[in-house]
């Protein structure tokens, strides 16, 4: 092994030894969930193995670990605590203008001078584009809808000292900066996340401990801070989840990871289809949901 | 069918909480990062209440629910990061920053070879989309073959392996761009030995 790479071909080698049975399959035969034929196989399996029966000690030792850093009482009552607790809803810290102030504040000091043809576009945008090209009626149809105002969002691209509506579809490219303008109809939630047609989520606007952001109550607003689109190429869903609750952005991922899985092996996936709201609340439970899509086509630049 | 109650959450502790620590420790490299993940990962087992125990297999979902939980937590870790840097990242996945393998935690975690291990494939997880990074943990951490992580996944067994073959290429690039290529050869190393299960 004297090259690198050689080393690096290490990594071509099968990451499971004497053909040990996976740790899940361990797991599940210690938490009791095979079958008796599943069992006596496995376990003829793990006798076979020279490293076998030091995977079950191993797994006795995190048992001894796990209790000694927390114990069975002290664990069930902080589970306990934890499930009783309900997601803090926080009600909004500062208003529209303060939040674009900070984010252009936060934008010019950590780009510095040579955007400075972008930020020229973004105060455009907030002195005069903004109210020119935000007209009512525009925006796409929410689902789930019921006793609110119809939401809206809207998709803006950057380009120079331009600001631009998108459409739906709209091709894109590496670099297009993007802004989100909600209007909420009364909700008091946003959360705004993206999935592509490989499946990969990405949060776009959430609190830094992942729950919706608060959005106050005025008609219309510009969420903080640009979108950069990255390198790749291919079809995504931007999704707005309005509520009237803060929603968790790991429930919201979990759906979206839920959808994926009930396509299994598209590649790509149908992004036309994609609708969260039966994933993410399928009894109706949460007051106020609505769900919003935009859909983006990235291309590679010419 | 009644709530969770103290007994019940007993009785899961018991049967489930040693894999489900060790699979956090294995993921977020930190034994008190661990604890913590682990008690969050039974709180989403008890929201879900007659969902969760209703599964064939209770194990597979919360293998499932603590890579989603902890791979969350590290994502989140490089986002903070990036805040207080003033670093303006990537929104659409990909082009993160790689997180500098670190050797964290202590008791419990294995041989040195084996959190070397563990602390390359965490830093090397940072390279790739969400998809790919579940992928390789499921084969790193554990040792699961390519038709298990696609019924764990929801892929197919060949999208499976083309995840594997994507995030093997970002790390042979990644390292092989490494200034000190000897480092990331000797911890290569321990993806031949046995030892990365933990087992001397």
């Amino acid at each position: 092994m004297n090259h690198p790479a050689d080393a690096l071909d290490l990594l071509t080698r099968p990451a499971h030894p004497d053909g040990l049975p996976s740790r899940l399959q361990i797991d599940r035969l210690e938490a009791g969930e095979l079958s008796p034929a599943e069992a006596r196989s496995l376990r003829a399996a793990i006798d076979a193995t020279p490293h076998g029966h030091t995977h079950l000690a191993q797994r006795r030792d995190d048992a001894a670990r796990l209790a000694a850093l927390l114990p069975k009482e002290a664990f069930i009552n902080a589970v306990m605590a934890r499930a009783t607790e309900a997601p803090e809803a926080k009600a909004p810290a500062y208003g529209l203008l303060t939040r674009l102030m900070e984010a252009l504040r936060r934008f010019v000091s950590t780009v510095g001078g040579p955007q400075l043809a972008a930020l020229g576009a973004m105060a455009a945008l907030l002195l005069i584009a903004l109210p020119r090209i935000i007209e009512p009626g525009r925006g796409l149809t929410p689902k789930g809808a019921h006793s609110h105002a119809a939401p809206t969002m809207e998709i803006l691209r950057l380009q120079g000292a331009e600001v631009k509506a998108m459409s739906s579809g709209t091709i894109a490219h590496r670099g297009d900066q993007l802004q989100v303008l909600i209007r909420p109809g009364g909700r008091a939630f946003v959360m705004v996340v993206n999935l592509d047609d490989r499946g990969v989520f990405t949060p776009y606007y959430a609190t830094d401990d992942g729950q919706s952001l608060p959005i106050g109550d005025g008609p219309q607003a510009l969420l903080p801070w640009a979108i950069d689109l990255d390198a790749f190429t291919g079809r995504e869903r931007i999704i707005a989840l309005l509520s009237d609750e803060a929603l968790i952005e790991e429930d919201v991922e979990a759906a979206a990871q839920e959808w994926v899985a009930d396509h299994h092996g598209a590649d790509p996936l149908p992004m036309e289809t994609l609708d969260l709201i039966p994933y993410l609340d399928p009894d109706g439970d949460i007051d106020g949901l609505t769900q919003l899509t935009f859909d983006v086509v990235k291309e590679a630049r010419p | 069918m009644p709530p969770f109650d103290a007994h019940s959450i007993g009785h899961l502790y018991e049967a489930h909480g040693p894999a489900v620590f060790r699979r956090c420790r294995d993921i977020l490299g930190d034994e008190q990062a661990a604890l913590d993940a682990t008690q969050d990962v039974f709180v989403k087992a008890m929201r879900h209440g007659e969902g969760f125990r209703g599964e064939a297999s209770p194990t597979t979902w919360l293998y499932r629910v603590s890579t989603n939980l902890c791979l969350n937590r590290l994502r989140d870790q490089r986002g903070r990061r990036a805040k207080l840097e003033g670093v303006r990242g990537d929104v659409g996945g990909g082009g993160a920053q790689a997180v500098k393998p670190g050797l964290t935690g202590s008791g419990g975690m294995g041989t040195a070879a084996a959190i070397e291990h563990r602390a390359l494939v965490r830093s090397l997880l940072a390279l790739v989309d969400d998809q790919t990074r579940q992928v390789a943990v499921y084969y790193y951490f554990d040792g699961m073959t390519h038709e298990e992580i696609a019924t764990m996944v929801g892929l197919s067994r060949p999208t499976v392996r083309k995840r594997l073959e994507h995030f093997k290429d970002r790390a042979r690039r990644h390292l092989g761009l490494s200034a000190d290529a000897s480092v990331g050869v000797a911890l290569l190393l321990a993806f031949a030995d046995p030892s990365i299960w933990g087992v001397s």
